[in-house]
């Protein structure tokens, strides 16, 4: 087991080194020029090259590479070049709405699609059944802020529940904390819950059609609840599975609703910086993205030895 | 929302470590038999067909020159000169959509053919060269960890700027991966078939085992996966010019004529709500093809249904 | 109806409003969206508007201009200068203090003086015509001239696009191609380091230290007296979103407001509409006079003939009253400014300016427009310039691409052919291009001068005699020469007058006009 991990954790290694080189190159490539935006419309050929130089950017790639990734497994991911603030002081500053952001997406998500793909495999073929999976579909086929525009429109407009955009920390306590992100949550949430609610759907039916289950159910209804649980349980390994490939998709949907609801999270930070060619700031938020991303598919998969024993590494 | 990871990678490869169980391909009679059975999917097969018409007659359908400028007549409401209105520089939002069809069409399409068969080549290599797999998974895995829409930003920035072209691209390499792992997949669970290991102690080439036995097994879930793949890549072309980095808007879309709008959605939500429709229903159309798809080639999740 | 939604949305945006209150008493709180992020906090080193905001909340310079655009003394006290002209004595006012305690003396204020006439434009041309700024004691800043300098009081009191801001002089001496990060000025309000983010909030509180003149504020001069304890930015990148935000009473102001948004402002109760800046932007077509065809005067008056600025406001604004046709190279409504350009500016028809354009030798050369797909009050102007100019028989090429592809490529001096450009538009506010001298648009520097790198030493040696003109109406005499020139030249073409309007709840009082919002003398009912 514990080679297992330690095996994993390694091949992880040349994966984040590849995003690095990637990023890294790309953004070298690309056209735009920080020290033009940065000197505005007034500036002269002269001071752009002025600040050019003062921020390094003239010096070659394999310099400013190796300076960068050196710095990086440090954990030092330099300076933004706009705000002049440690590019770890920015990040950490975003993560918290995300993150927030995430969680309830992911709460409001399970807790709806879950008993919707079970309804749905148990009156298999029903009008609910039919229902349920044509929601599913619109899910995945209604552009994200479409969803979000609509319902701040009616919710947070019209009827006032809810605040139209912002976040508040958490520390400022629970309950607003949840009303800031109720809104935004419940839009990401339309692609988790098509997806799940389909996956739960599928491997329900699946279970439901072996031989121990149907044996149980053909001998009466006395065992539903517990077999259900049985199943749902069974069910779990392709759920997980599923939420986990899930990040990546939910990161490029809070991409999007962080700007709609104007929410100061990762996101939001990447759009911006990409767009006004803030290097150190792209290169590290990027990384991170991909070390979670990799870190939760990790956790996954060593999630199943616990929710199936029989599964072992 | 723009659907990288999709339905078919979850339910075809729930636990992508675990050996799958592979179904040879159904026989063609049995095939037409499940189309017919499938009134979703000649729904989508149907709404997709008309969008498709929609885009091929534009220039016949639409009222307007979609690029003509008229900032005179800017944010018109919908009327009998403007079907759908205007947009700010009074351009006919009609017009637009009616053009917006084939931006998205072609992205959709684009993007699935491009990323299939690239994918279907990287997943060869990687399938039966040994040395080349874990180089080429690791940077898959590594291009998989990049959020897809971050990676197309990313690209378009490094491409100077939108056009059909650099959309596809950029979406494409954000695609491929999937489509990769999934014929690998495919081909090292067939190179383990004995039928297979008994034709290639018989001296059957390489070529003809992929000829033979991987591609029958491969384009089944790589039609469906294509399916999916061009209806997220319609979402990400929308979300691209949604946060300003896809189509520029002397080309409408379906993407930029919403992001254009977005900005007045309390005001005119025709400006949003019609290139939206039009936008759902279509990846609906491909996503309704795509689930039909599936349970054709895979009747034990036909059964089911 | 409505009584009950207000009721229901007072309600439920309660534990968010009274969230400061409740943590620090009876905090006064001014909550402010600023129409673009705050990234760049050192005012000096970019002219974006939204440092400058920021500027004027932390800092305070030695002129303000009043409500007739004249220089008042703000931290001056007042000024002597010599009979030959060539060298002006400013004095401090008592009781001026920066943000850490330390008072302001007048080696602060050179220090800073100096930075700032390096990297302005009118700026660079009293630098340019200076030989020190120094102190003679901790309350006098001397400044020696080599030739006179009739505008310096309008230099060092400019109200926009980096007017001349006072800093410590510790800070003062960070060179021009680096940023001060660091906060401290001397202004009514006093920055919030630790509770800064950039992208979602930056905090001003009131500073106690600060000693506001007597006189009754106007634009940036008379007294600063800030009447709110906190002043809480809150980046809204999104402008509808923006516009809900005030309608439900989530924060107080609003820089900005999409034009098209207006009349669902003037709808709203307790929301209604301010224009802060009453002179508003002037949107420009700038060319390359580098490369061909635009090295070619005739070319370039072809085309000032050609353009209609109509369809460019309203692609801006659909609102007639936030455009003003301005047929002058300089904004309308301006001191000095005359409307000189009738008859020139799109005196033509499209047949006109096709012929016109045959006659100036056009051979068809390709003409790149860039164009900024992600900026919403520039991208359409190009648009409507590829239109006139393909109608009148140009090679046009539109590149759209995101900003910072623009901001790059327009300042390569290459040929269309090796990434260089023909065209490209931007906007100004128009109180930063009112004279001679700062109006980039203009001028004639060549290549050290603005992208475009227009050559013209006529237009430098009429600047330099406005600089240094000692009477009005001499002053007012070469001023219209510059313009004659500038129209006959056309160095840029002016693509007409657009106004912007924020929104305010209405329980807001005193606020102030100026180019940029100020936090001072506006206060709650």
């Amino acid at each position: 087991m514990s080679a297992y991990i330690l095996r994993r954790i390694l091949s992880t290694v040349p994966v984040v080194l590849f995003v690095m080189i990637f990023v890294f190159s790309l953004l070298y490539l690309a056209p735009g020029d920080p020290a033009a935006i940065l000197a505005g419309d007034q500036a002269t050929q002269e001071d752009i090259e002025n600040i050019r130089t003062q921020l390094g950017l003239d010096r070659s790639f394999p310099v400013r590479f190796v300076e960068w990734a050196g710095g990086v497994f440090q954990g030092d991911f330099g300076t933004s070049i706009f705000t002049r603030e440690p590019v770890s002081t920015m990040i950490l500053q975003r993560v918290e709405p995300t993150v927030s952001l995430m969680i309830v997406t992911l709460i409001i998500a399970l807790a709806i699609a879950i008993p919707m793909g079970v309804a749905a495999a148990w009156k298999r073929g029903s009008l609910l059944d039919r229902f349920i999976m044509l929601f599913a579909v619109l899910g995945f086929s209604v552009p994200v802020f479409v969803v979000g525009y609509v319902l701040a429109w009616t919710l947070a407009l019209k009827l006032g529940w809810l605040p139209v955009q912002g976040y508040t920390p958490i520390a400022e306590g629970i309950w607003p904390w949840l009303r800031s992100l109720i809104l935004p949550a419940a839009t990401l949430s339309g692609v988790y819950i098509a997806l799940i609610a389909r996956i739960t759907r599928a491997t329900m039916l699946e279970i439901l059609q072996q031989d121990y289950i149907r044996t149980a159910r053909a001998k009466g209804a006395a065992g539903h609840t517990v077999l259900f649980i049985h199943a749902l349980r069974n069910a779990m390994v392709p759920i997980v599975t599923v939420v986990g490939l899930g990040i990546a998709l939910m990161i490029s949907g809070a991409v999007v609703i962080e700007t709609v609801f104007a929410l100061p999270g990762l996101g939001r930070l990447t759009v911006e910086s990409i767009l006004r060619r803030d290097y150190p700031v792209i290169q590290a938020v990027i990384l991170v993205f991909s070390f979670v991303y990799v870190i939760i598919n990790l956790l996954i998969d060593l999630s199943y030895t616990l929710i199936d024993p029989r599964i072992s590494y | 929302m723009t659907a990288p990871i999709n339905q078919t990678d979850a339910e075809f490869a729930a636990a992508p470590d675990r050996p799958q169980i592979l179904t040879p391909p159904p026989q063609r009679s049995r095939r037409m038999a499940l189309l017919i059975e499938h009134p979703t999917m000649w729904i989508g097969l149907i709404l997709l067909m008309l969008v498709t018409l929609m885009g091929i007659f534009a220039p016949w359908i639409a009222t307007a020159d979609p690029s003509a400028l008229n900032p005179a007549f800017r944010v018109k409401p919908p009327s009998a000169d403007a079907w759908f209105g205007t947009d700010m520089l009074g351009r006919d939002i009609f017009s637009r959509t009616v053009y917006g069809a084939r931006v998205s069409l072609v992205v959709g399409a684009g993007v699935a053919i491009c990323a299939s068969v690239v994918g279907l080549a990287i997943g060869l290599l990687s399938g039966f060269i040994r040395w080349a797999d874990n180089i080429v998974m690791r940077i898959m895995d590594g291009l998989m960890s990049i959020p897809a829409i971050l990676l197309a930003i990313a690209l378009m920035t490094l491409m100077r700027g939108g056009s059909v072209f650099n959309v596809i691209l950029a979406i494409t390499i954000a695609e491929i991966p999937r489509v990769a792992r999934l014929t690998r997949s495919v081909v090292l669970s067939v190179r383990e078939q004995p039928y297979v290991e008994a034709g290639k102690a018989c001296g059957t080439s390489t070529l003809g085992i992929i000829r033979r036995h991987i591609m029958p097994n491969t384009m089944a879930p790589l039609t469906v996966q294509a399916t999916y793949i061009c209806a997220s890549a319609m979402i990400t072309e929308a979300i691209l010019s949604f946060i300003g980095a896809g189509m520029p808007s002397s080309v409408p879309s379906w993407g930029n004529i919403m992001a254009e709008g977005r900005a007045l959605w309390q005001v005119k939500p025709s400006i949003v709500f019609f290139p939206a429709l039009f936008l759902s229903i279509t990846v609906l159309a491909v996503n309704l093809l795509g689930d039909g798809l599936r349970d054709a080639v895979d009747p034990r999740l036909a059964k089911q249904v | 109806m409505i009584s009950r939604r207000t009721l229901l949305g007072a309600a439920a945006a309660t534990p968010l409003l009274s969230l400061p209150s409740f943590a620090q008493g009876a905090t006064k709180t001014l909550r402010y969206v600023p129409s673009s992020n705050l990234t760049i906090l050192d005012p000096i080193f970019t002219p974006a508007a939204v440092s400058i905001t920021h500027g004027y909340a932390v800092f305070d310079t030695l002129y303000g201009m009043d409500a007739n655009m004249e220089p008042a003394p703000q931290m001056a006290e007042g000024h002597t200068v010599s009979d030959d002209g060539l060298t002006w004595e400013i004095t401090l006012r008592d009781g001026l203090m920066f943000h850490d305690g330390e008072p302001v003396r007048a080696q602060d204020c050179a220090a800073s003086l100096e930075r700032w006439s390096k990297r302005d434009g009118f700026g660079q041309a009293l630098g340019a015509a200076t030989e020190s700024f120094s102190a003679k004691d901790d309350k006098t800043i001397v400044i020696k001239l080599t030739r006179p300098f009739g505008r310096l009081l309008h230099a060092i009191g400019k109200p926009h696009s980096s007017p001349a801001f006072i800093m410590p002089e510790r800070l003062a001496k960070t060179d021009i191609s680096e940023q001060v990060t660091e906060m401290v000025g001397s202004g009514p309000f006093k920055f919030m380091a630790d509770e800064y983010v950039s992208g979602d909030r930056v905090v001003y509180e009131k500073f106690e230290g600060y000693n506001p003149r007597s006189e009754p504020a106007a634009w940036t001069s008379g007294g600063k007296v800030a009447h709110f304890d906190r002043v809480i930015w809150n980046i809204i990148p999104d402008p509808a979103t923006a516009a809900a935000a005030i309608q439900a009473g989530e924060v107080d102001w609003v820089a900005s407001i999409l034009p098209d948004l207006a009349p669902l402002i003037e709808m709203s109760p307790d929301v209604e509409l301010f224009r802060q800046d009453p002179f508003g932007l002037i949107s420009v077509l700038r060319f390359n006079h580098l490369q061909a065809p635009f090295d070619n005067v005739e070319i370039r008056r072809a085309v000032l003939k050609a353009i209609d600025q109509t369809p460019y406001m309203q692609s801006v604004t659909a609102s007639e009253a936030n455009q003003q046709q301005c047929l002058a190279s300089f904004p309308c409504g301006l001191p000095g400014v005359n409307e000189l350009g009738e008859g020139i500016i799109g005196s033509l028809d499209v047949e006109g300016a096709k012929q016109a354009l045959k006659d100036a030798g056009y051979n068809g050369e390709r003409v790149v427009i860039l164009n900024p797909t992600d900026i919403a009050s520039i991208h359409p102007h190009g648009l409507i310039t590829a239109d006139i100019l393909t109608k009148i028989g140009m090679n046009v090429d539109l590149q759209d691409t995101d900003w910072g592809t623009v901001v790059q490529r327009r300042v390569s001096k290459e040929s269309v052919d090796n990434g260089g450009w023909s065209i490209a538009h931007t906007n100004w506010p128009a109180i930063s291009i009112d004279n001679p001298a700062t109006n980039a648009t203009t001028r004639g520097l060549g290549e050290k001068g603005w992208w475009g790198w227009s050559q013209d030493e006529v237009m430098e040696e009429t600047v330099a005699d406005w600089l240094s003109a000692q009477s009005d109406e001499e002053a007012q005499q070469l001023f219209d020469k510059a313009h004659a020139r500038a129209l006959d030249q056309v160095p840029t073409i002016p693509l007409g007058q657009t106004f912007q309007d924020g929104a305010v709840r209405t329980d807001l009082t005193g606020l102030l006009h100026a180019s940029v919002s100020l936090f001072w003398n506006v206060d709650r009912a």
